[in-house]
């Protein structure tokens, strides 16, 4: 039977065809190219005439079937072991943990996470996890921290995983039964007293130094503690502040507009040809991200982000330096204080100008929150 | 019945030729005795088969089955 699997083609010259008919060779197929034939063979018939190889000229031509990835294999195999080989490797590595990145801000919490990652097996040079154990470790370490973690997801990009978690803010609940004083936070002139419950100690435009009690949660009578109750109250006051800033008088700033476009540039030695640059900017600040460089050849491709900017260089007036001092005493001011705070009054103390920069003292007056409380206690207080 | 029918095509040793537009295929043959441009000489139980015509070629050259190509004019038994 002829065997369809593997087929052997070889080259006969025409006038030894005829003969070889005579050895009961057999032949799938025979097609004639120029002065030769081309025979179709199995194995059997292959071997058969390839007795007569020399005699007849007869050339192997080509291989058909699996015979052909057989030759091809044992041809080239040391750059298939090689090959598989490499791509062996490459699935090992790409299958190995090479980053564990753990989205919060919070060390402590970063820490406990990173080791109980360690724990169920999740550490740096370690294989990655199958989605099933990955969300066996996420429920693990959510179980395990659940006074910690209100939430965690872990997630594989590449050989990297990102652990993003939001931490459990448990707020301390305060008693809300715990009686208590509201005191001054600072040094202030009472500006207002909103109370809700407590004695008002303090009046309106009276001076108060901090931890002076302005409400408080002792009922009396008779100069008599009789009881003493959680006192509630809002209180704002006048407070004082000195600000000192050193101004440069030499001004320089650089802003960006809104305006902006995309360049491919080319600069050859020192040289510089923009592509698709379409409107000039006249002050621009360039973002750039190569294409080609090279350090031997002077060449060099890339492509740029252009921004237009505006640049302030100017050199001020001591007025002109005094007025943007105050300007940056007030922003500087207003960013420590709480968001319902508000500037009264300024008034300058001291200008020093120097040969460069300006130095101002300002004084501010601020409207703002100065509730604090302190427990009182049941017995002794 | 229709089995040993089927089994008797299938393991038939009767000498069959069919021809095909330029082709002509010859089943069961015993062995050739000419294989020119013009003439093709088949023999089968001691009798020959002529096959005659212009470039004859063949295709197809199995133990019991034959393959012959080419402008045939006469098949003589």
């Amino acid at each position: 039977m002829i065997n369809i699997n593997n087929i052997y083609i070889v080259k006969i010259p025409e006038k030894y065809f005829k003969k070889i008919i005579k050895f009961h060779i057999y032949i799938t197929k025979i097609v004639k190219k120029k002065d030769n034939y081309l025979l179709y063979l199995d194995y059997t018939n292959y071997k058969k005439i390839e007795k007569f190889k020399k005699i007849y000229n007869i050339e192997l031509e080509e291989y058909k079937g699996l015979i052909k990835y057989q030759k091809i294999l044992s041809k080239h195999y040391l750059f298939f072991i090689m090959f598989f080989l490499g791509l062996g490797f490459l699935v090992f590595l790409s299958n190995l943990i090479f980053k564990i990145e753990i989205k919060t801000t919070n060390e402590a919490l970063k820490n406990l996470v990173s080791k109980e990652l360690e724990n169920n097996n999740l550490s740096l040079y370690k294989f990655v996890k199958s989605y099933k154990e990955k969300e066996k470790i996420k429920s693990s370490i959510l179980d395990n921290n659940k006074d910690k973690l209100e939430w965690l997801e872990i997630t594989r990009s590449g050989t990297k995983y990102i652990v993003s978690l939001e931490e459990r803010i448990i707020e301390n609940i305060e008693d809300e039964k715990t009686p208590r004083d509201i005191v001054a936070l600072k040094n202030a002139i009472i500006l207002s007293i909103e109370a809700r419950s407590g004695s008002i100690v303090k009046k309106l435009n009276d001076y108060v130094k901090k931890g002076e009690v302005i409400v408080t949660g002792k009922i009396t009578h008779n100069d008599e503690v009789k009881d003493l109750i959680r006192a509630e109250a809002v209180i704002y006051g006048e407070t004082w502040y000195n600000v000192h800033v050193s101004y440069p008088i030499a001004y320089y700033e650089k802003t960006r507009t809104l305006k902006s476009k995309k360049r491919l540039s080319l600069t050859l030695f020192n040289k510089k040809i923009n592509f698709f640059d379409k409107a000039q900017f006249e002050n621009e600040e360039i973002e750039e991200t190569k294409i080609f460089s090279n350090k031997l050849l002077p060449i060099k491709l890339s492509y740029e982000n252009v921004y237009e900017v505006i640049i302030k260089d100017q050199v001020l007036t001591p007025e002109e330096a005094t007025t943007e001092a105050i300007r940056v005493a007030r922003s500087k001011l207003l960013n420590t204080l709480p968001k319902d705070s508000k500037i009264l009054n300024q008034k300058k103390l001291k200008i020093i100008i120097n040969n460069s920069t300006i130095d101002v003292d300002v004084f501010f007056k601020v409207y703002e929150n100065i509730t604090d409380t302190r427990e009182l206690e049941e017995k002794g207080e | 019945m229709n089995m040993k029918k089927i089994k008797n095509y299938i393991s038939s040793k009767d000498l069959k030729i069919n021809y095909f537009s330029r082709h002509l295929n010859v089943l069961n043959y015993d062995s050739i005795i000419t294989l020119e441009n013009d003439k093709v000489v088949l023999s089968k139980d001691n009798k020959l088969i002529t096959i005659k015509g212009h470039d004859l070629s063949l295709l197809k050259l199995l133990e019991m089955e034959i393959l012959i190509e080419g402008d045939i004019k006469t098949i003589e038994l």
